[in-house]
């Protein structure tokens, strides 16, 4: 399935780290990680597992004392890490975009709807006759599906509902077709019917625009809606890697089984949700093994003598562990 | 990599775009428009600011006589009908005088004000959005600046550069813009960390254009509010200047100065010093009722209490 698709970004051995006065915390560990055209990937894992910092990684928009130390990042065979600020910028919004989680602070709050929309299409695409620019407003709004785009063109974020305005930070990374869609926990500020919504247009315009899509979530449901390939992040690594279905199916790293025993079921009666014990390790402290290992059941000495590396263990379902020797394709252990 | 090249019109719309602002401004004025008649000292504060710039605009057309002219036969006299507010010693009418210092007082405060307003604006702006060595840098200047009293510091320059109505704008200029500059970079800190930066860069905005178009205008209700209080500062100052003799040079009728030479007849003919005095006050006073009120329509905690 993956060899007939063409990579529109690959990341290889990607590592991010931040310089602290306390010391250096590594927040991305040599990340491995295609997306395909036209597919809509999920980036699942835990808060500060480096999901975000991924996103930001690629447009590199890593905030002050974060650097970019290895690895490459190649979108369309252009080498994002080699671009000049310049050359980054005209990269960032036309041909990769960004939604953010938070709707309600994303937009700025004494410009109008149709100003920012205008902002941003007049800068990507030099356009500046007026009606032709109204005509884009109108339609990138439109392709949201807001009612009446006319007088929310004219309105003020503070006007709009919370996924209204979602809606039009959509339409704002849409607006110029990028070819990489990077939505990050786009509904965790919405409520539930709002969210199916957004995550519904979403799919939609991905699916009729073609363009590629990133979704970063903690939330295993919207993965399940949405994507047609997941990554599970821990601690700064990619741990699997697999098709929705396979991986729901058959998880294969104890985190990720541990991650969906912890959701819990429609129907299902539980006097108390499973957890997986421990907490996240300090990225401050590197060490020899596997990052997973203190919270692990099945830890062995070789977890903590030996990173474990990503391996295929049935077509498409990449995994970290040594539970799992590279090519085995056992069922679960 | 070449559809990722920027090509030079884009560039210089970028920087034009950053000055039009369009939208805050917009937002502010319609803000002020729609709940400024509500609060009593905006309305008080603007009538006296608009009629005194009423004055001040048409004095060369209004009936009155030349405020240089003396008039022998009319040497210290009264109020009268012919002369509402006397003539002082050299037989000059006060009031015509009164009128066209407003002309200088007013001209002088905004000109000051505006010229330290993009100083301080521009400074403040570039400290707090980038922070670091270049905030460093920048705020320690400012706050070398702040170490003395505004009216000491103009007085100190005024002398310096010699007395003349230029020198004086020049002398509030660099007085006065360091407040406007930690005003504006105590915004920006805030509004840089603010989400929509983030948003906007991530659609591919420069540092420039973000700082122009969504820093600034998020920074411009307490900035307008800071002027108006700043001008009528400005009028104060100017008038002490002239008042201590190194700013505006007679024959031009400055109040300040009207106050200065009057002060040796203030028993025989108060009218002379009573008169200048009493629109110094009013300019102020206009000045800074509107700045107060328009620091609580343009207050967003208040926004909607009143309506």
């Amino acid at each position: 399935m993956t060899s007939e698709k063409k990579p529109i970004l690959e990341i290889r051995g990607l590592r991010t780290q931040f310089f602290l006065q306390e010391g250096t915390v590594t927040a991305l560990d040599g990340i491995d990680l295609t997306i395909y055209e036209g597919e809509s990937l999920g980036m699942c894992g835990e808060t500060g597992c480096g999901k975000s910092m991924t996103a930001f990684s690629i447009l590199r928009l890593i905030p002050h004392p974060g650097r970019i130390t290895a690895g490459s990042i190649r979108f369309k065979g252009i080498d994002l890490l080699g671009l000049s600020p310049d050359q980054m910028r005209g990269v960032r919004g036309r041909r990769i975009s960004m939604i953010f989680q938070d709707p309600s602070t994303s937009l700025d709050p004494v410009f109008t709807i149709g100003q920012q929309l205008g902002e941003v299409i007049s800068l990507h695409q030099n356009m500046y006759d007026k009606n032709a620019l109204n005509a884009r407003i109108l339609n990138a709004l439109k392709l949201v599906r807001i009612a009446a785009p006319e007088s929310v063109m004219r309105q003020y974020p503070h006007e709009l509902s919370g996924g209204m305005k979602q809606r039009v930070m959509i339409a704002l990374a849409l607006s110029c077709s990028p070819e990489l869609l990077i939505a990050d926990e786009p509904t965790t500020a919405l409520d539930v019917t709002i969210q199916a919504q957004v995550l519904n247009l979403l799919k939609d315009l991905a699916r009729k625009t073609g363009s590629s899509m990133m979704l970063i979530t903690h939330n295993l449901g919207v993965v399940a809606e949405t994507c047609n390939r997941v990554c599970i992040m821990y601690a700064g690594r990619i741990v699997e890697e697999a098709e929705t279905f396979e991986l729901f199916g058959k998880p294969m790293h104890p985190y990720t089984r541990g991650l969906l025993t912890a959701f819990p079921k429609l129907g299902e009666k539980k006097e108390e949700l499973s957890v997986i014990r421990g907490t996240v390790p300090n990225l401050m402290n590197s060490f020899p093994g596997c990052s997973f290992v203190d919270r692990c059941d099945f830890a062995t000495d070789q977890c903590k003598r030996v990173r474990p590396k990503m391996a295929e263990v049935a077509p498409g379902h990449l995994v970290a562990c040594h539970l799992y020797p590279s090519g085995g394709g056992k069922d679960n252990a | 990599m070449n559809q990722t090249r920027i090509n030079p019109r884009r560039r210089l719309n970028d920087a034009l775009l950053g000055w039009k602002m369009r939208g805050g401004v917009r937002q502010i004025v319609a803000e002020i428009m729609e709940r400024g008649n509500k609060n009593v000292m905006v309305v008080i504060g603007a009538s006296i600011v608009v009629i005194l710039i009423a004055i001040a605009v048409l004095a060369p057309i209004l009936p009155i006589v030349d405020p240089t002219l003396q008039n022998g036969n009319a040497l210290t006299k009264s109020p009268s009908f012919t002369h509402w507010f006397g003539t002082d010693t050299l037989g000059r009418d006060v009031f015509s005088r009164v009128v066209w210092g407003a002309r200088i007082s007013l001209f002088v405060g905004t000109v000051a004000i505006l010229l330290s307003l993009l100083i301080g604006m521009t400074l403040g702006l570039v400290a707090g959005y980038f922070g670091g060595k270049i905030d460093y840098l920048i705020s320690g200047v400012i706050d070398l600046f702040w170490t003395f009293p505004a009216f000491l510091l103009a007085l100190a320059f005024a002398a310096v550069l010699g007395p003349s109505l230029t020198n004086v704008m020049l002398a509030i200029s660099v007085s006065y813009w360091a407040s406007f500059a930690r005003l504006v970079r105590g915004q920006a800190l805030t509004v840089r960390e603010r989400l929509f930066v983030e948003a906007s860069r991530a659609l591919g905005a420069n540092n420039w254009r973000i700082m122009f178009t969504h820093v600034l205008p998020n920074c411009l209700a307490p900035l307008i509010v800071w002027a108006s209080i700043g001008v009528a500062d400005a009028i104060t100052i100017e008038s002490s200047l002239s008042f201590l003799g190194v700013g505006t040079q007679p024959p031009a009728a400055s109040w300040g100065y009207m106050l200065s030479s009057a002060k040796t007849f203030i028993e025989e003919a108060p009218w002379i010093a009573v008169f200048p005095g009493l629109a110094i006050l009013a300019a102020i006073l206009g000045f800074n009722l509107l700045g107060d009120g328009l620091r609580d329509v343009l207050d967003p905690r208040l926004k909607g209490l009143r309506r």
